[in-house]
């Protein structure tokens, strides 16, 4: 290919971020025919979809063998748009994050059927790892591919993360689903839950004031969206927020109406561990603010009830007493 | 730091926080050039990062350290501003240079007097571009060049792709 003609292949692109990514295909494989260019362009595509790809993500990507995933891999290396990334393996790569975020942002809205079977792929590839990044892999794509179950997923993986993993762990949950709901690729309950958990990561790491009004705002959409666990969550969180900010008497108001919705929800479901830790950990924060109000007996209450709570769950599952 | 790797007495690790997660093996590679031992992977980032530092720090021979992403950093940048950089005041054998989006500020820092000013890194002009095109096209225009740099909006993973050695 002519240098005429590959600039000819960038004026296409017509500065459209996504195209000019795409692009790069042509300028690196010039000599390459149209077919097998425009498949390591697909190959580009795919490999957006996760944070990182090798060789079997793509493979499981594009639904290819595994030669061919190499292939194809070993020709994405070749891209000044992918870099090497050894956190996820030698042969890992990434797809710059500018090109990778356009990319996606491209499929979800022109292709958005094989933008959902892609991300529906990636997810099912990282299902069964459990290391932290790939957890972290599976649901951002959970999320893409069947957002209301993901949704639920998301609940859950944040509560068994909940003072198991590493503090970098959550922290690197929130930065994933922030990349989401900056994108507006989210919508409904699963954009709820990914903000539910960017604002506990906020609060874990003593930032409680960055969350703010958005507290309100979350318990708004829970209302709206009808969903309760989310309510007693965003209820939780904004007795957080006010006792952060001194305001004790609201903050227990608040943390009343968590305990409420979160003591319903486990009579409704007593066979549901999830919902009594969730009702644990709200008399704990119920206990704390009595307590700093100098209600002793009733923080002596709620402190029992919790613990009372733990021990059983305790005795059910060892892990869940943490 | 490939320049650096190939002065001898210079040990030189180069960390990317791209990660986050699951850093053992950047861990790993990072102390590659070292010369110290792989901490544990049960410890936490900063826990690894201090007792590679630690261990650093007991052999105190010129080394230098290269931070990318940071940005990415996290928690971890707590260690970064009041640990490994405090630290720096002492350790004369120690070089630090963090890269990334965002980087420590050093105004009213304690190190403040130990770092140098941050570079801020620009976009290549047509020229630049030009220059570097020819190496690799002797007959390149730079008409040719300045369409090409309109055409991609300045990206240089592009231009570097279209102007270097395999475009």
């Amino acid at each position: 290919m002519e240098f005429v003609e590959q600039l000819r292949a960038l004026q296409a692109a017509e500065g459209d971020p996504a195209k000019l990514a795409l692009a790069a295909v042509d300028l690196a494989y010039p000599a390459l025919p149209d077919g097998e260019r425009s498949a390591l362009r697909e190959a580009l595509a795919a490999a957006a979809i996760p944070h990182w790809c090798d060789a079997a993500i793509l493979a499981a990507l594009l639904g290819i063998t595994a030669e061919e995933g190499h292939l194809l891999r070993a020709r994405l290396s070749r891209l000044a748009v992918v870099e090497p990334f050894p956190a996820r393996g030698e042969t890992a790569g990434n797809v710059h994050e500018t090109a990778r975020l356009a990319l996606r942002k491209s499929l979800a809205a022109d292709r958005s059927d094989w933008f959902r079977t892609l991300s529906g792929r990636a997810a099912e590839h990282f299902r069964n790892d459990g290391t932290a990044a790939a957890r972290i892999e599976w649901i951002y794509h959970r999320l893409c591919a069947a957002p209301d179950e993901a949704a639920t997923e998301l609940e859950q993986l944040d509560r068994d993360w909940s003072g198991t993993v590493h503090p970098e762990d959550r922290q690197a949950l929130a930065v994933a689903l922030r990349e989401l709901t900056s994108s507006g690729l989210l919508r409904a309950r699963a954009l709820l839950w990914a903000s539910l958990c960017i604002a506990w990561a906020c609060v874990n790491r003593v930032e409680t004031a960055q969350v703010g009004a958005g507290a309100r705002c979350l318990r708004q959409l829970a209302r709206d969206l009808g969903d309760a666990p989310a309510e007693a969550q965003a209820e939780c969180l904004l007795g957080d927020v006010l006792q952060a900010q001194g305001k004790l008497d609201e903050a227990q108001a608040a943390y009343t109406n968590s305990l409420a919705i979160s003591r319903r929800l486990a009579e409704q479901d007593p066979s549901n561990t999830g919902r009594h830790q969730d009702l644990a950990a709200t008399l704990e924060r119920l206990a704390e603010v009595l307590q700093a109000q100098g209600k002793l007996g009733e923080a002596q209450e709620a402190a029992s009830e919790s613990l009372a709570i733990r021990r059983r769950l305790g005795g059910q599952d060892p892990t869940s007493a943490a | 730091m490939k320049i650096v790797l190939a002065i001898p007495d210079i040990a030189c690790g180069r960390f990317d926080f791209k990660g986050t997660t699951d850093m053992a093996r950047e861990v790993r590679a990072f102390v590659q050039e070292l010369g110290v031992s792989v901490p544990a992977t049960s410890l936490r980032l900063h826990e690894g990062l201090d007792q590679i530092v630690a261990a650093l720090r007991q052999r105190a021979r010129p080394t230098l350290l290269i931070f990318d992403t940071y940005e990415m950093a996290g928690e971890t940048q707590e260690w970064v501003e009041k640990s490994l950089l405090q630290g720096l005041i002492r350790a004369t054998w120690l070089r630090v240079v963090i890269a990334g989006q965002r980087v420590p500020e050093a105004s009213g820092a304690v190190w403040a007097t130990v770092a140098r000013p941050s570079v801020q890194l620009e976009l290549p002009q047509p020229a630049d571009w030009y220059d570097y095109g020819r190496l690799h096209r002797p007959d390149l225009k730079l008409e040719q060049v300045e369409t090409a740099c309109d055409l991609a909006r300045g990206k240089a993973s592009l231009l570097a792709q279209l102007l270097g050695p395999g475009g």
